[in-house]
C-alpha cells in the first residue's frame, strides 16, 4: 500500500542511496498531513515553526515581498522535496511559503528529524545534501535571471521542472503538472505578464512546449534545451538526463 | 476584468498577441506593458545600433488604447 511518505522517501533516493535501515527510520517519521487550498500561506516570514513539510501533491512556492510590494518567487517545490528544512536549525523563517494550486502536505516535527539524524548519518546526509542542492537550485536561477534572455529563463525553469518531476516519477506521456499563473511564473523569472505570455507565445510557436489547463508537455526537449540554456547537473540526480523527447 | 492585447513591433518583426491578458482595469494594464517594454528592450538591445520598440495595448474589439514607444539611438 502506498504511503505519504513513499515520495519523499523517492525524492530521497533521487539522490542518494539509502540503506534499508535508513529508508525505515525515515518512513518511521511521524507525519501529519494536511491539504491546503490554493494559494494558501503554509509559513510566514519571521515565523518560528516546530516542524518541517514536505509536499506530498501538487506546487508550493517560497516568496519575499521588497519594501515596495513587489513580490519574487525564489524556488518552487515539487512532491517529494522539504522547502522548510532550514527551520531546523535556523532560528525563524527567512522566507515565507505558499501553495500554488491545491496542496497535500505532510509535517514532520523537528524533534523527530532530530532524533532520526542521530539515529544515522546517513539520514543526516541524505537532508543535508537536500538543502545543498536547493543553494544550487538557487546558484541557477540567479543566474537565470541575472544573465539570460527572458525566453531562456523561461525555458530553463519548464526543462528544470521536467527534470525534478521526472525525479519522483510524475511525469507522464512528457506532461507534466505546472499549475501556475502567468503572473507567478514573472515574478519566479523577474518580469511583467505581458513578457511571459509574449514568451509563451512564442516558445507555443516554435513548437517546443503545450501549456494548458495546468499541464505542461515538452514537445521538442532538445531545442528547449538550448533555448534554456539547460544543463541538469545542478540538480546533482544520480541519473539526470532529460531524455529526448523528438525521436 | 477586460481582456488586453499587447502587440509589439521590433523594426521590421512584428510579434501580434492572439491570446492576450486580462486585467482589473486599463491602469493596471498599462503598468504591465511598461515594465514589459523595459524588459523586452533589456533582451532586444545588446548592439551599438538603433532600434525603436513599439508595444500597443488593445482591446478584443482590436481598438488601440495605449502606445508606448522606445527609441535606443546610438551615436
Amino acid at each position: 500500500m502506498s504511503e505519504p511518505v513513499d515520495i519523499l522517501l523517492r525524492r530521497l533516493k533521487s539522490i542518494m542511496s539509502l540503506s534499508d535501515r535508513d529508508q525505515e527510520i525515515i518512513a518511521g517519521l511521524p507525519m501529519e498531513v494536511k491539504t491546503f487550498a490554493d494559494g494558501t500561506d503554509i509559513v510566514r516570514e519571521g515565523q518560528r515553526t516546530e516542524h518541517c513539510f514536505t509536499v506530498l501533491e501538487g506546487l508550493a512556492g517560497s516568496y519575499k515581498f521588497t519594501g515596495d510590494g513587489n513580490r519574487q518567487i525564489p524556488s518552487l517545490y515539487v512532491p517529494g522535496d522539504v522547502p522548510d528544512l532550514t527551520s531546523l536549525h535556523l532560528s525563524h523563517m527567512d522566507t515565507g511559503y505558499r501553495v500554488l494550486t491545491r496542496a497535500t502536505l505532510g509535517f514532520m516535527p523537528h524533534r523527530a528529524i532530530h532524533e532520526a539524524c542521530s539515529m544515522s548519518y546517513g539520514v543526516t546526509g541524505v537532508l543535508w545534501r537536500v538543502t545543498l542542492i536547493d543553494a544550487a537550485i538557487f546558484r541557477e536561477w540567479l543566474t537565470n535571471i541575472g544573465q539570460r534572455s527572458t525566453i531562456a529563463r523561461l525555458a530553463h525553469i519548464f526543462c528544470e521542472m521536467y527534470v525534478r518531476y521526472e525525479a519522483v516519477g510524475l511525469v507522464d506521456g512528457d506532461t507534466y503538472s505546472l499549475p501556475l499563473t502567468q503572473q507567478e511564473l514573472g515574478d519566479a523569472i523577474g518580469t511583467s505578464t505581458v513578457h511571459v505570455n509574449r514568451v509563451v507565445q512564442e516558445l507555443r510557436g516554435r513548437k517546443l512546449i503545450h501549456w494548458a489547463d495546468g499541464r505542461l508537455k515538452v514537445l521538442n526537449m532538445m531545442d528547449l534545451i538550448e533555448v534554456g540554456d539547460f544543463d541538469p547537473a545542478y540538480l546533482h540526480l544520480s541519473h539526470a538526463s532529460p531524455k529526448a523527447v523528438s525521436e | 476584468m477586460t481582456r488586453y492585447f499587447f502587440d509589439t513591433r521590433d523594426g521590421d518583426t512584428v510579434f501580434e498577441d492572439l491570446e492576450g491578458l486580462e486585467f482589473p482595469d486599463i491602469n493596471s494594464a498599462e503598468q504591465a506593458a511598461v515594465v514589459a517594454v523595459l524588459s523586452i528592450a533589456r533582451d532586444a538591445i545588446v548592439a551599438p545600433l538603433d532600434r525603436n520598440i513599439e508595444m500597443s495595448i488593445r482591446t478584443g474589439d482590436r481598438k488601440i488604447v495605449a502606445t508606448y514607444t522606445l527609441t535606443f539611438l546610438a551615436r
